[in-house]
């Protein structure tokens, strides 16, 4: 047994000063003869760490700073024995607040606040949003950021993640990350990379693209619509409310282009709750034709060759029936000049019709020329049949057409007319005899008549 | 080059009480099958005519439609207009 340790027998050993009361019954506290101190152990450290030993490598331990609750108290680190030297690193717990606080160059870097927010060049980070302030960086004035240094080799990157979890998907259920390999940043919702801005700058989006309620300017800042705004240059105009969702502006040539299949269509829709495509613009590039619809109908189309085709005519100064153009044609039809017993000449030199109809209307030319009139024709009266179209009207309504020239027609130089009924396809033909008209009979005929009339009827 | 020339129907319309029957014939002329041409040619029906020469889908409407009803009816028609 040592002197040192046998205290109980040797009272000289019980040190004893005003300042010190050692009641240990072991070496608490040595003191070598470099001048270190070590407490709880004969071990010292190494290096910067030489001087005070705490504890043992046997035992927990450790040092506990104790002051009042309204105070301060500090682990310093200083190179010098006056002004900020002799604390140019500090740790320092205030208990004023519950704050630890870490510096150097004898200025307060980090702070964790009783909250266990933590302040890095900032003392206030529990003032934040309660949402996102583990972790404040900055002090509010100049500069601040924070940097993830990672490789540039093939699969290095830089990721910040959001977790919900610690297993599966839920400890990168969201996330930020920079590929530096292929210089793309990449945007996590999930578990899956939704948004990617690759090395050019080119947004691809693996779900489409959402327009935020503030909308998105495109070239420019937007100021213009509730959505879209793709802007060349600043034109000083206006968007109507009823439109602008997406506006495209510039001071030149402006435009908007659809790309689509050679053989397929590009549209435009006009949608609502019960109707995908109630309004509809589309160009067949099958056909080269552009159409457009509404009610799930074609209405108007422009075809390769530049026609407009209106499919349910067009209303001028109204919209009912008597106001609307809903037919056009024309083309040619072979008259007869027959009798009422639908009994023809023999054979004859030129029968020749033309036609123009323009809505109802339609308006006809007839030249007729008879080779040889035969035997057979014994009705009561002539007509020049097979009309392009069937009239309409009443039963006794008809419709008048003059006779520009006739020749080898027995009428006694008197003048020649004709008339169209209601539902037949033929001309009744007249001629005036002093007051009335009297019809031109099979008698009246000869080889070599001829008559040439026109004139407009209505058609159903 | 090959030229050539088609006769289609290109309307079969039924029109008014005593049935009459329009006939559109379309003339399609085409070079090397694209179509270079389309000129219209009409005729009308009515139920006394022969239409034993039309095209078959034109003499079964007709057939259809002209009843004998209409056909007296037409006939009265016309005989009150060449008293």
């Amino acid at each position: 047994m040592t002197n040192a340790r046998d205290k109980a027998n040797n009272p000289q050993l019980n040190f004893t000063s005003k300042g010190i009361d050692d009641n240990a019954d072991a070496v608490a506290i040595t003191i070598d003869s470099s001048g270190k101190v070590a407490i709880g152990s004969t071990d010292n450290g190494v290096g910067g760490t030489i001087d005070l030993s705490v504890g043992s490598t046997s035992s927990s331990g450790g040092i506990t700073l104790w002051s009042p609750t309204s105070s301060t108290h500090s682990l310093g680190f200083g190179d010098g024995t006056s002004g900020a030297d002799r604390y140019r690193g500090y740790l320092e717990y205030a208990h004023n607040g519950d704050s630890m606080r870490f510096a150097t160059a004898s200025t307060e870097r980090m702070r964790i606040v009783a909250d266990g927010s933590v302040g890095i060049a900032n003392t206030i980070p529990s003032t934040f949003n309660s949402q996102a302030r583990n972790l404040v960086i900055g002090s509010g004035s100049g500069d601040a950021g924070m940097t993830i240094y990672s490789g540039s080799g093939s699969g290095d990157s830089g990721n910040i993640f959001f977790a919900d979890g610690t297993s599966g998907s839920d400890p990168v259920r969201g996330g930020i990350t920079y590929k530096h390999d292929t210089n793309q940043m990449l945007f996590r919702v999930n578990d899956v990379n939704k948004l990617t801005i690759d090395s050019s700058g080119n947004v691809n989006a693996v779900s489409g693209l959402s327009v935020p309620s503030e909308g998105i300017g495109v070239l420019a800042t937007k100021d213009l619509g509730i959505g879209i705004h793709i802007k060349e240059s600043d034109t000083g105009g206006s968007v109507d409310a009823w439109a602008d969702h997406l506006v495209i502006e510039g001071n030149t040539d402006v435009g908007m282009t659809i790309l689509a299949g050679a053989t397929s269509d590009a549209s435009i829709n006009f949608a609502d709750s019960g109707d995908n495509d109630a309004g509809r613009i589309t160009y067949n590039h099958n056909f080269n034709e552009l159409k457009f619809y509404n009610g799930g109908a074609e209405r108007i189309g422009i075809d390769t060759a530049g026609l407009i085709k209106v499919n349910n005519g067009i209303a001028l100064g109204g919209t009912g029936s008597a106001n609307t153009l809903d037919d056009y044609e024309e083309g040619t039809f072979t008259p007869d000049l027959d009798d009422s017993s639908n009994n023809s000449p023999t054979s004859m030199y030129q029968a020749q019709g033309f036609y123009t109809k323009v809505g109802r209307a339609v308006t006809i030319q007839v030249y007729v020329e008879v080779n040889v009139k035969g035997s057979g024709m014994s009705g009561n009266v002539m007509r020049i049949s097979n009309l392009p179209f069937t009239p309409v009207g009443t039963n006794l309504s008809f419709h008048s057409m003059a006779v520009s020239y006739i020749s080898n027609l027995d009428v006694n130089s008197k003048p020649v007319g004709g008339a169209v009924y209601s539902d037949n396809s033929f001309i009744y033909l007249y001629y005036i005899n002093g007051d009335n008209s009297a019809q031109i009979t099979p008698s009246m005929i000869s080889n070599g008549t001829r008559i040439a009339l026109g004139g407009t009827y209505m058609s159903s | 080059m090959a030229i050539t020339k088609t006769i289609e129907i290109a309307k079969i319309e039924v029109v008014g009480e005593y049935k009459a029957v329009q006939v559109a014939t379309d003339t399609v002329i085409k070079e090397d099958d694209v179509e270079i041409s389309r000129s219209r040619h009409r005729h009308v029906l009515h139920p006394d005519m022969d239409i034993s020469s039309e095209d078959a889908e034109v003499q079964a409407i007709s057939n259809v439609v002209w009843t004998d009803a209409v056909k007296d009816a037409w006939t009265a028609k016309l005989a009150s207009e060449t008293q």
